[in-house]
């Protein structure tokens, strides 16, 4: 009987899945495929945009955190919550203002010159990559712990499902299934939490509290103030406008949606870290003490729902990560079109978006080959972050506000950015415990007024 | 501050969930609104331009 409840559970979020991705129907045109006919409502935006940055670390992750390190990691997730609120109000409608701009790439090569557009798109695409390399590992893990299966094969199968419809429908196929995936998560987690709160709380509320300031004051005394600022730094700056969520800015229907999108992802992000957190928490008295840190919610689950609770958490898991993975590989295709190809030679629309699909199942393929080399999931995004952030940021944001940003300082500040970041994780990493963002951003941002000044000198 | 720790988690999960009935809605008539793909006309009844 539990295995037929089971295996109805997970036949009908495929059905629907399946319903939904058919109904958003392939596109037929680039504009399409790589911004959705710049025609999102607000209610898609915000659950595309959540259901992208809800990844396994937002979601499996922080329950560990909650579990060992009890609110610590709320309050450092508020950092995310306030970066999401500053893009919101100050930069995504900017960049939704520009015209012909469907990427970040389009935004950086309008402000300054083709060089940087396409350096911008290398660095993208490569990230969107790495992103979906780490996303793919995820699936793979999630299927070996639920079922005992290789790695690779959930690896196969997740990226083989995402890649099908994220090929044949692009950015609208990609929201409208991350809708669909972020209604599933958002509803089941937090019920999940209820009843563990209604009747597995042993200690009753004070006993809730208790566990949360013990766990609290343990992760602040396993942590340095140099750590915390690290942290709180890779979260307010590592995926501040990362491709998929820039996509979603510039595909919103107005300059409106596009803002209050991002402000209402920015305060979900606050209800949803508390709701991770506390579920580690109440963990504490279910889960036996040094359990891994990713087990923790699939353990917590075991011990208090039914067999169908079970698979109800592997629907959950698989939405989360697909609705992550879709978005990076659309972004991916999109960023490689958009800003490497088409600045070189003069793509007709019908060709580009041929050049889009092939792209996404190349990345597709990249990504579930890189998987096998990630470390760790937390790992894996924490590198991307530390790139990401200052290689693009300053280029970007001091291109949007500067009246006459200058070429040299984009080159010089992209460059700078990513090879520092790069260099600090692969040479210094774990020599030092300043951690690598820190220093690979002051030399982004320094390296682009140097560059700035020095074009200012040459046109004096 | 118990009390007040745990009515704020059990607000957030509904807050949580109320979000997600949202934008289940807004899906629900997102995908409603979608036009179904027209099929191309059969060559009978293609007008020749000559």
């Amino acid at each position: 009987m539990h295995t037929v409840v089971s295996v109805a559970l997970v036949a009908g979020y495929v059905v629907v899945l399946t319903f939904v991705a058919i109904r958003a129907r392939a596109a037929r045109e680039y504009s399409e495929f790589s911004l959705a006919r710049r025609a999102l409502p607000l209610a898609l935006v915000f659950g595309s945009l959540c259901a992208t940055y809800v990844g396994p670390g937002f979601s499996i992750g922080f329950v560990g955190k909650g579990f060992e390190s009890g609110f610590l990691f709320f309050g450092i997730g508020l950092a995310y919550a306030l970066q999401n609120v500053l893009v919101g109000v100050l930069v995504a409608p900017r960049l939704r203002a520009l015209n012909d701009c469907h990427t970040l790439g389009d935004a950086i090569g309008q402000k300054y010159d083709r060089r940087c557009h396409v350096l911008a798109g290398v660095i993208s695409a490569g990230l969107c990559t790495g992103y979906a390399a780490v996303m793919a590992k995820a699936g793979g893990v999630v299927f070996k712990d639920v079922f005992g299966v290789p790695e690779w094969s959930g690896v196969v199968l997740i990226v083989g499902i995402t890649t099908l419809y994220t090929t044949s429908g692009g950015l609208r196929a990609s929201v409208v299934t991350d809708a669909f995936q972020f209604t599933a998560f958002t509803i089941l987690l937090p019920v999940v939490l209820l009843l563990a709160l209604g009747f597995h709380l042993e200690g009753g509320i004070a006993g809730f509290a208790e566990r949360a300031s013990a766990a609290t004051q343990n992760g602040l005394a396993s942590k340095t103030p140099f750590q915390i600022i690290g942290l709180v730094t890779a979260f307010l700056l590592g995926e501040t406008l990362i491709p998929p969520y820039a996509n979603r800015a510039l595909a919103s229907r107005t300059t409106r949606v596009s803002k209050y999108g991002f402000v209402l992802g920015g305060l979900f992000s606050i209800v949803w870290f508390a709701v991770m957190i506390s579920l580690g928490v109440a963990a504490r008295g279910i889960v036996p003490v040094g359990t891994d840190e990713d087990h923790i919610l699939l353990n917590m689950v075991k011990a208090i729902m039914p067999t169908e609770g079970y698979m109800l958490l592997l629907v959950v898991s698989v939405s989360v990560i697909m609705s992550s993975l879709d978005s990076l590989l659309n972004a991916g295709a999109v960023v490689f079109t958009q800003d490497i190809i088409r600045p070189i030679w003069k793509l007709p629309n019908g060709k580009a978006l041929d050049v889009g699909r092939t792209a996404t199942v190349v990345i597709a393929f990249a990504a579930a080959a890189a998987a096998a080399a990630v470390p760790t999931i937390i790992d894996g995004l924490l590198v991307c972050y530390t790139i990401w952030a200052p290689a693009i940021l300053p280029a970007l944001v001091l291109g949007l506000w500067l009246k006459k940003p200058r070429p040299l300082a984009g080159i010089l500040s992209m460059v700078v950015g990513a090879l520092v970041a790069g260099l600090s994780q692969l040479v210094a990493g774990g020599l030092t415990k300043v951690p690598a963002i820190l220093p690979a951003l002051g030399a982004a941002i320094l390296a682009y007024f140097l560059g700035h000044a020095l074009s200012r000198e040459k046109g004096a | 501050m118990g009390t007040v720790l745990f009515i704020l988690v059990i607000l957030a999960a509904i807050v949580t969930i109320a979000s997600g009935v949202w934008v289940a809605t807004g899906l629900i008539s997102a995908v409603a609104s979608f036009k179904p793909e027209r099929p191309a006309p059969p060559d009978s009844e293609r007008v020749d331009p000559s």
